[in-house]
């Protein structure tokens, strides 16, 4: 068993007109054993900016916690918000100054951008190799399932409403193929006024 | 302790470049694989190192980002430095001398290539610092179908479309014979006086076979939330950046 | 033409007695023969070597939770009988292959099998174990016990010992004996147990069962019984999930019960308690 799938857990994001989506499961696991229904992947960055952190999960939040030292210094020092963009350039020289003995997460970067509103996504791997695409992102040990079900549902110009929908029944059916993730849902919806927390009903077994 | 690695993005690739009569022509593919599964299908494997200086990469995708991104800011400081266009020659020692450093364990496969008051260059250079120079070559998965039709084609002192059409079809034939390149193609044309970039060009056999115009949607409410809570933003009315 | 006619009755006499004179015998334990592997090839070693080395992607594997228990009627309108209960998630790995396996195999008209482990290795042997019990009646013009079946099971699976094979069973019914369970496994062990749990779930349905248990209880209590374990494995082990099927041998007959969904039923329990399971959504 790889080590990355040893805590299980899956992040989904996708981006619409003036919005982003970002879905996270809430398992926390053991290989084969589930520990703790309340573990969500995903966390609060900025205002409009999200990370979501799958993988070995004491990584993660080492991950994080780095993460959150560096986006407060260059707030701090900027004395402005960050821009998702930043944030992912950020999180992927994080990654690749550990090239040689990397952090077994693979991070997701959802947000708008503070001043355009302009939807950012991007996903990276344990070492970080930035893929921003225009349409969704995923990552995880649900991953594959992921990217095969977005690819139908996901259309130009979502609304908010849209976009959520079809986020959380893409991470719906990616729970419903993925043993090491599931046991609740959670979507973050981002506009440019405010966002919106939804837990989802998902599968419990 | 018997763990698998992590699964690394490496760009399973498809890149190609070819010199002709006072230029030349480079270009990549855009598919970024993780094992079986494309991880990207519009990434740029078409590096810019300086305004007439361009990196094509093979191998693992995040060290062709760093490596590519520390060649160009090491050539600009120089260009600023010394007031000069930097070479290619400078962008190629530079590069193998990082890259033999590390002994091949940073997997970058690079072609390097552009033109400077020297003529046009174009250098191979290997993960483990070997480099070589061609007047065409090709690397990375699909190089094998793509080098076909370089072999098969090349005439030195071609035109500039005639370079352009070339390394398009090496590219495409690349693209058509390997599974791990594919989606669609960047082209870069480096001339002493201007720089062009194509792209990306989408061959007619990497287009989907039916547009996606089926409307897979869900109607509003369809998913049950059980909680929900929205938060709005605080309002920061100013920010004092005078210092 | 006559002549053919006096023939082929004489062929038909003769095949009906070879016939009989076959079933007569002790069957053979299978007629199924494996072509063998070239001499210097060990089984176990040559899937390890090319299918990995826990050779998850050879097969299913039902990543399982089965449980099996007898019990007697608390009432005179409860039947009592045995219990058998599983879960329906089949998963190589983490992919789950499918979300609506039957793990109850029948045997007889009394008697079933549960599947854990390798699918297709409990689903051939269950086969297999199923046609000798059928010719067993034929012959003996009696109904096979319990132990009977499940020894020539565990029988079989101990001639195959050591070659990779995996298999656990529960071989559950009930014949002149009563109500019995047999708990059989790819190491070639057997034994009779009363409660009785196989699959990666079995510790967390063991839980449930231990804390519930009774040795008399009603129809329905066994039932909800049954029904809860499972969904209580189902829930801590990523390897169950779906449906739980159940299947209510009494001394009579052999009912089979509409499927639950059991993340259904761990919300109905949720509520039951009182609980409140979903995740309260945080901005930090």
């Amino acid at each position: 068993m790889s080590i990355m799938s040893y805590n299980g857990g899956t992040v989904l994001a996708m981006a619409g007109e003036e919005c982003v989506c970002i879905a996270t499961d809430l398992r926390f696991g053991e290989q084969m054993t589930t520990v703790a229904t309340d573990k969500k992947k995903v966390h609060k960055v900025s205002d409009k900016v999200y990370v979501g952190l799958a993988g070995f999960s004491s990584d993660a939040r080492t991950m994080l916690e780095k993460i959150m030292f560096r986006k407060n210094l260059y707030e701090l020092r900027e004395s402005r918000k960050i821009r998702p963009k930043v944030l992912g350039e950020m999180i992927s020289n994080l990654c690749y100054q550990h090239r040689f003995g990397s952090y077994f997460t693979e991070p997701l970067v959802a947000g708008l951008d503070p001043d355009t509103h302009k939807p950012y996504i991007c996903a990276m791997d344990t070492i970080g190799c930035i893929a921003s695409p225009r349409d969704f992102v995923a990552v995880g040990t649900g991953q594959e399932y992921l990217l095969g079900v977005c690819e139908s549902y996901w259309r130009e110009n979502m609304k908010a409403d849209e976009l959520f929908e079809a986020t959380a029944q893409s991470m719906l059916s990616c729970l419903e193929r993925d043993a090491a993730s599931g046991w609740g849902a959670v979507v973050y919806t981002i506009t440019k006024d405010k966002v919106n927390v939804s837990t989802i009903k998902a599968r419990m077994d | 302790m018997g763990h698998k690695a992590p699964r690394l993005t490496s760009t399973g690739t498809t890149i190609v470049a070819a010199a002709y009569k006072g230029g030349l022509v480079m270009g990549a593919d855009s598919r970024a694989t993780a094992g079986n599964i494309i991880a990207d299908k519009h990434c740029e494997k078409v590096h810019k190192l300086t305004e007439s200086i361009y990196a094509c990469g093979a191998g693992t995708a995040a060290d062709l980002d760093q490596v590519t991104k520390m060649l160009s800011g090491n050539l600009r400081l120089l260009e600023l430095n010394t007031g000069r266009k930097a070479r290619v020659i400078t962008a190629l020692r530079q590069a193998k001398q990082h890259l033999f450093n590390y002994q091949g364990y940073i997997g970058a496969y690079l072609l390097i290539g552009g033109v400077d008051p020297t003529g046009p260059h174009l250098y191979m250079c290997s993960a483990n610092g070997t480099t070589m120079a061609f007047p065409y070559t090709a690397q990375g998965s699909g190089s094998y179908a793509a080098i076909t039709i370089l072999e098969r084609d090349f005439k030195p002192d071609m035109t500039k479309e005639e370079a352009e059409s070339l390394v398009q079809r090496a590219l495409e034939a690349g693209m058509h014979g390997d599974n791990a390149s594919g989606n669609s193609l960047n082209l870069v044309v480096i001339e002493p006086t201007a720089t062009v970039f194509k792209g990306p060009i989408i061959p007619d056999f990497c287009k989907r076979p039916e547009p996606n115009d089926l409307e897979y949607k869900f109607n509003k409410g369809s998913t049950k939330v059980l909680k929900q809570k929205a938060y709005k933003y605080d309002i920061v009315e100013s920010m004092d950046i005078s210092h | 033409m006559f002549g053919c006619t006096f023939d082929d009755q004489d062929d038909e006499e003769r095949a009906l007695e070879s016939c009989k004179q076959s079933f007569m015998f002790e069957p053979r334990h299978s007629d199924f023969v494996f072509p063998s592997l070239p001499l210097g090839i060990d089984s176990k070693s040559f899937v390890s070597q090319h299918f990995g080395k826990d050779a998850k992607n050879m097969q299913f594997r039902k990543g399982t939770t089965t449980l099996a228990f007898v019990y007697e009627p608390a009432t005179e309108n409860d039947k009592g009988g045995i219990i058998i209960a599983v879960d329906s998630r089949a998963s190589s790995g983490e992919y789950i292959s499918s979300k609506s396996v039957m793990k109850i195999l029948d045997i007889g008209d009394r008697m079933v099998a549960t599947m854990a482990g390798g699918a297709a290795d409990c689903q051939f042997w269950t086969r297999t174990v199923a046609k000798y019990c059928t010719l067993y009646e034929l012959r003996e013009k009696s109904q096979i016990t319990v132990s009977a079946a499940s020894k020539y099971f565990a029988n079989v699976l101990y001639g195959y010992r050591g070659k990779g094979l995996s298999v656990g069973s529960m071989v559950a019914g009930y014949d002149k004996r009563g109500p019995q369970i047999f708990k059989v496994d790819s190491d070639g062990d057997r034994c009779q147990l009363r409660v009785c749990s196989v699959g990666s779930g079995s510790l967390n349905a063991y839980g449930i069962l231990d804390n519930h248990y009774k040795p008399k209880m009603t129809d329905d209590e066994a039932r909800k019984l049954g029904l809860r374990a499972i969904m209580h494995a189902t829930f801590r082990d990523s390897g169950s999930g779906g449906v739980c099927n159940l299947c209510h041998i009494t001394p009579t007959e052999k009912i089979r019960l509409p499927p639950f969904d059991v993340s259904k039923l761990y919300y109905e329990f949720a509520e039951e308690l009182g609980k409140d399971i979903v995740y309260t959504p945080r901005d930090d």
